[in-house]
């Protein structure tokens, strides 16, 4: 049992160092992630809320639950129970994280302000939430729906056969960004002329998006006209793909929504036609900004949507400076 | 004897842990000490723990299986998708079905001859990749509001979740430790050809254990549809590793023949003490990974450490 013994001395020690760490008194607010690694959006997104959240002076409680719907449940849980002022939440799913808010409010009668951010609930209105601010990922997949349809009306075509990358199955903003395609391409007329030869997830991975893209050159050669991509990482691949089989720039078209750095540079150069800006750092913005005001006592509308612009040629140099002072270097 | 002292000496390591990990939180959290931390203790670890309680049977047996986090997603999404049929049918349905995956593994692996290991990682592809199918790659939502209540409704202050657990465990215990089924675990692990000579339908019960596996990952599936009133292909992506860990952790050999159920039960505990200690200290959850990681290996080499010592005594002494 000596090994028992030094165990315990060794703890008591920390648990002393951690109690006069926590002593001051602040707002506490958790902050629940779904998954960090493996995204470059929520990376720079957890730098900007952790930047908003001590530029006014909170102390905040970061979980994340690595792509665990479960763990995620019971991490806002522990974040409740260690008696947060606010509590901030990405979801991992949209419905799936809704029974475990609505037994928060319960739980804390009401008291608790709980916003999400980036990931809308679904239902989206819930009577336990305060708000949602974010990005509305159907109205991205409208705008890039919009901008596909305008491009080949110009160019007086009346058939064209895409492929759609979609972002990993199950997650809401592949979800959206499809519904939202979709739905802009039918209140345009244009669902008969768009032809959709197949869509794959390409799990927003640059790489599996490559293979992917490779397998569709093989069986749809330059019948493809464009690829419909959910995302710049997937982008990127579609793009090496194309450079790798000798193609030049504009031969298939394709699109990203983001607003990377290396996404901007390739709409610039011709390979891919445009992209949506979603910044993290605004989305973050959004949302600490709108659970400020409600801390305060001010009211906030129940939907705060961040503004996401198209970047195309025509305005690609203006924002390079700005993704890339955003996205920063790798 | 040896066996047995080894035993109880690995048990008392893991409480060590466990009362350590109590005091660190107990100390730095005030909030943390009260009966409705240890509740909610219990009630977070269920999913995982009905899991791990199946997990441990397979084992024992020396089998191995990968596919259950696919069985708990697969479960829920037919949950989910035949509740129009109505709430018992749909349940009954789910538990099945994820069960009948159990049976596929169990038939390939003692019909096919195929390794364990190879079997339920083509399983908890297919199956995944069957439950983006069913679902069209949209995570599905519940309808039965009465269903919630299965494991978000409490019993004189506790969830409900606490008493599946305790059942669950307490009959895993018993069975492994008073019937024959438990005790054919035990002598197929150690030896399945001496097992076979002495008369064990070894093929028979190693199918059975991989039922009982995927039947406890089913139940798992229930517990957590009920509780986020979703069915989606996604849950469970990193659940095996979790469980075979909390299980090893817990004393279970991987080379089957070992294992206890309350060892088990420990090392899920502490796995999720480690959890909630991650949330308390506000420390990045990247560091959950290596604390986790440490501590099971930390366990496994004291253990061999010990075992080996006493063997040595033992020798010299004779």
């Amino acid at each position: 049992m000596k090994a028992g013994k030094i165990l315990i001395i060794v703890c008591l020690a920390l648990a002393v160092i951690a109690v006069t760490a926590g002593a001051q008194k602040k707002v506490t607010i958790g902050f629940s992630m779904p998954f960090v690694e493996d995204s470059p959006y929520f990376f720079p997104y957890t730098q900007a809320v952790k930047k908003e959240a001590a530029a006014r002076g909170w102390d905040l409680i970061m979980t994340d639950a690595k792509s665990d719907l479960n763990t995620q449940v019971n991490q806002i849980e522990d974040l409740v129970a260690k008696g947060v002022q606010g509590l901030l939440i990405v979801p991992l799913d949209a419905a799936g994280i809704v029974p475990v808010i609505n037994k928060m409010y319960a739980q804390t009668k009401g008291k608790l302000p709980m916003i999400t951010s980036n990931v809308m609930t679904d239902p989206p209105q819930l009577k336990s939430l305060v708000a949602f601010a974010g990005p509305n990922s159907y109205l991205e997949g409208k705008a890039m729906g919009d901008y596909w349809v305008h491009y080949f009306q110009k160019k007086g075509l009346t058939k064209v056969n895409y492929c759609e990358m979609a972002g990993k199955a199950g997650y809401s903003a592949a979800i959206d960004r499809r519904k939202g395609f979709q739905d802009r391409v039918r209140e345009l007329g244009w669902t008969d002329k768009f032809v959709l030869f197949e869509s794959q997830p390409g799990d927003w991975n640059a790489d599996t998006a490559q293979k992917i893209m490779e397998n569709w050159l093989t069986t749809y050669g330059d019948k493809i006209q464009f690829v419909y991509c959910h995302n710049d990482g997937m982008a990127l691949g579609v793009v090496k793909a194309l450079q790798d089989a000798g193609k030049n720039p504009g031969d298939i078209l394709t699109n990203g929504c983001d607003g990377q750095v290396e996404a901007v540079e390739l709409v610039q150069q011709g390979w891919m036609l445009f992209t949506v800006f979603q910044s993290p750092a605004t989305d973050a913005k959004t949302a600490t900004d709108t659970l400020a005001r409600i801390l305060k006592g001010q009211k906030v509308d129940y939907y705060t949507y961040m503004e996401t612009p198209v970047i195309d040629k025509a305005n690609a140099d203006k924002y390079l400076p700005i993704v890339t002072e955003i996205w920063g270097t790798k | 004897m040896k066996v047995k002292a080894a035993r109880l000496i690995a048990d008392r390591k893991l409480l060590v842990i466990i009362i350590a990990l109590l005091v660190i939180l107990s100390v730095a959290d005030r909030n943390f000490f009260t009966l409705q931390t240890f509740v909610s203790l219990f009630d977070h670890i269920a999913i995982n723990g009905v899991m791990a309680a199946g997990m441990t049977i397979l084992l024992i047996s020396g089998s191995f299986d990968l596919s259950v986090g696919s069985v708990m997603a697969v479960t829920g999404i037919i949950i989910v998708l035949s509740q129009q049929f109505g709430m018992l049918a749909s349940v009954l349905l789910g538990v099945a079905a994820g069960t009948a995956i159990g049976a596929l593994n169990g038939v390939l692996v003692v019909k096919g001859k195929i390794n364990a290991f190879i079997v339920t990682l083509g399983t908890m592809i297919i199956f995944r990749g069957l439950g983006l199918v069913l679902t069209n790659s949209h995570p599905v939502k519940g309808s039965i509001a009465a269903f919630q209540v299965l494991s978000q409704a409490s019993f004189l202050g506790i969830p409900l979740p606490v008493f599946y657990l305790v059942v669950v465990y307490a009959a895993v215990w018993y069975v492994l430790r008073s019937t024959k089924f438990g005790r054919n675990d035990f002598a197929i692990g150690g030896n399945a050809v001496s097992s076979r000579l002495a008369g064990i339908r070894v093929d028979l019960y190693t199918f059975l254990y991989f039922v009982v596996c995927s039947f406890m990952a089913a139940l798992a599936g229930v517990l957590l549809t009920s509780r986020v009133n979703t069915g989606s292909a996604v849950f469970g992506d990193q659940t095996p590793m979790l469980i075979i860990a909390a299980a090893v952790l817990g004393g279970t050999s991987l080379f089957g023949g070992k294992g206890t159920v309350i060892g088990t039960l420990q090392g899920v505990l502490i796995l999720g003490l480690i959890e909630r200690a991650m949330v308390i200290f506000n420390v990045n959850t990247n560091y959950q990974l290596l604390v986790r990681g440490t501590i099971i290996i930390a366990v496994i080499v004291t253990d061999a450490l010990t075992t080996k010592r006493r063997e040595g005594a033992a020798a010299a002494a004779g």
